[in-house]
């Protein structure tokens, strides 16, 4: 009895470091590895962006990042593209299993096609994710958090208008 | 006997002179002789005691705490737990006390606020981009859908 509890709190740790999705787990996979570039942002930056004014303008932007809990990108270096880009695609497309993820929108332009999957819970989605191939520069774009589409077009309308401009306002 | 020989070794004795094999000697002469002379008697019972003090030997059984195993093992079982755990809280404690870590860069920690600002303008630019691309195909759709409802009505009117 005494040993099963003493197991049970040994592995607790690892437990709550399981709670892995597939896309996550890719990501972690190929961050650091040679050719590939991984950027991860916390959440720490998106509890600095709330604390910016509360102009209009930048509320949509507020909405979004407030409910993330990370951004994570990988990109394939273009100078490995020749003979990884395939291998990235079909890798990708496999580790994400089409039960999980939702395909949401596919854009087609030439030989550059940009998949966009969000995993949902219900009404929310939970990962939002944008992967691009086909390109000299394959990215996969991993949102994470509490999002809701119609915070995502939001952000994307607000982006397009004021694009970068915006976003320089946030500096303290 | 040589009782002047034992009273001398005796003298000596005493004085803490004697060799160990002359005080063997002492010994066998009073546990051995019986008539001994009364100016040495006293000596006699000094070595008697002596004689028994040695035969004294400690027959209790002693038992010491045995090694307890399982104990052992459960305490070593939640020192590495614990140690497990710390490793686990520790990097999240890390960021709190000392810098604040934005990003991650190939597993670098980044904790310059420009250049995580930077990234998930980059991130987020590239998705609003991509995504509005797509959203505007389909304001195209709804244009062709005005423009057949024009002509629906224009035929209409004639």
């Amino acid at each position: 009895m005494r040993s099963k509890i003493l197991i049970a709190i040994m592995l607790i740790p690892f437990l709550t470091m399981a709670q892995e999705t597939p896309a996550n787990s890719f990501f972690n996979k190929h961050s650091g590895e040679k050719g590939y570039t991984s950027v991860h942002i916390t959440q720490y930056m998106f509890d600095l962006f709330s604390k910016i004014s509360n102009e209009k303008e930048e509320k949509d932007f507020k909405e979004v990042t407030s409910n993330l809990t990370s951004i994570k990108i990988l990109t394939v270096d273009s100078s490995f593209y020749v003979n990884s880009d395939t291998k990235f695609e079909k890798e990708i497309l496999s580790t994400l299993p089409e039960s999980i993820y939702k395909e949401l929108m596919i854009i087609k332009e030439g030989r550059e096609t940009i998949k966009f999957l969000i995993n949902e819970k219900g009404k929310r989605i939970s990962e939002f994710i944008m992967i691009v191939y086909g390109t000299p520069e394959p990215v996969l774009i991993y949102l994470e958090g509490d999002i809701t589409l119609r915070q995502v077009s939001k952000l994307s309308k607000t982006m397009n208008v004021k694009g970068f401009e915006h976003l320089d306002k946030i500096r303290e | 006997m040589d009782f002047k020989r034992i009273e001398n070794l005796l003298n000596k004795y005493f004085e803490a002179e004697t060799s160990i094999a002359e005080e063997n000697e002492l010994r066998i002469f009073f546990s051995n002789n019986k008539d001994i002379p009364e100016n040495l008697i006293f000596a006699k019972s000094i070595f008697k005691a002596f004689n028994e003090e040695k035969s004294i030997k400690f027959h209790k059984k002693i038992h010491l705490p045995k090694r307890n195993i399982k104990r052992y093992i459960y305490i070593t079982g939640i020192a590495a737990s614990l140690i497990i755990s710390m490793f686990v809280i520790f990097p999240k404690m890390d960021t709190k006390r000392n810098k604040i870590i934005y990003a991650y860069y190939n597993g670098q920690a980044i904790t310059d606020k420009a250049i995580a600002e930077k990234y998930t303008k980059q991130a987020l630019f590239a998705v609003a981009q991509n995504f509005n691309n797509g959203t505007k195909n389909l304001n195209k759709l709804s244009q062709f859908n005005k423009s057949e409802l024009l002509i629906k009505t224009k035929e209409n009117e004639k």
